[in-house]
């Protein structure tokens, strides 16, 4: 695939701002799944993702304290 | 309308009367939301929590004006991405300025791709990816920070992210695309060292 037509074809998801697991990114990802190059760039990007979803933060019982204080709703 | 959306409207009602324990309940309801959504984009917990008390005084102080014509989550990350963005503006920080003049070269595809390892979350461990996530996220511009945690973190449709951040939908894709592709450069060299 030339590269122009490649990175277009790589960047539909982004550009539509699709979630990388919509219908019409899967069906895309099949298709690139068919260049090694391609399928790589898509899965870094996916997983780049999932990374910034896992990393969760905790809320404790402290911070509420503090919160409904401040709010005057204790 | 659903059961839920009709118990959530009945409370937001009963909030916007003043009523303390729908307030309370209102306030818990989405303490946990605001405090995430605060720390994935500040990535510092005193950060998170002065901005997750900011955005309630203001959402509280903004309650009455609620019209029940957009989501209430989204007009809560509305508040919350307000908030942020007037937080950072007061800091004037100079480190995004000349983000959109320069040269991305993550805008453009490469010949050759290394494939990352596939269980990139267990890597969480690894004190320095963790940073280097950070720091990846911080240097990105604050609109193109919020576009890319409303969208891939808080799971908003992208016509929400636009809304919330009061911005076209063309513009909401644009930043989504620059972020998640921005992040991904920064990574890269961890993931493939």
């Amino acid at each position: 695939m030339e590269n122009s037509a490649k990175e277009r074809v790589l960047n539909i998801c982004t550009e539509l701002g699709e979630d990388l697991e919509s219908e019409s990114c899967v069906k895309l990802r099949e298709f690139v799944d068919t260049c090694p190059n391609c399928a790589a760039f898509v899965d870094s990007v996916k997983k780049t993702v999932s990374l910034y979803q896992a990393y969760q933060p905790e809320f404790s019982e402290n911070q509420r304290d503090k919160l409904l204080t401040i709010l005057k709703l204790k | 309308m659903s059961t839920k959306n009709n118990n959530e409207m009945a409370l937001i009602k009963a909030a916007q009367d003043g009523d303390p324990k729908a307030l309370r309940e209102l306030v818990q309801k989405y303490e946990k939301t605001i405090y995430n959504f605060a720390f994935k984009v500040c990535r510092s917990e005193d950060d998170a929590e002065d901005t997750l008390q900011e955005a309630f005084l203001s959402i509280l102080s903004a309650l009455k004006t609620f019209n029940y014509k957009s989501n209430f989550s989204t007009w809560i990350y509305r508040i919350v991405s307000n908030s942020c963005l007037m937080k950072w503006r007061k800091e004037k920080r100079d480190r995004w300025e000349s983000f959109e003049e320069i040269d991305h070269p993550e805008d453009r595809i490469q010949d050759n791709y290394t494939r990352w390892p596939d269980s990139p979350a267990q890597q969480l461990l690894d004190d320095e990816l963790r940073e280097q996530m950070d720091n990846a996220i911080l240097d990105l511009p604050p609109k193109y920070r919020l576009a890319f945690v409303l969208k891939d973190i808080e799971n908003l449709k992208v016509e929400e992210v636009a809304e919330s951040l009061e911005i076209s939908l063309p513009a909401a894709k644009a930043r989504i695309r620059r972020a998640r592709l921005f992040l991904r450069d920064k990574l890269e060299p961890l993931m493939v060292a």
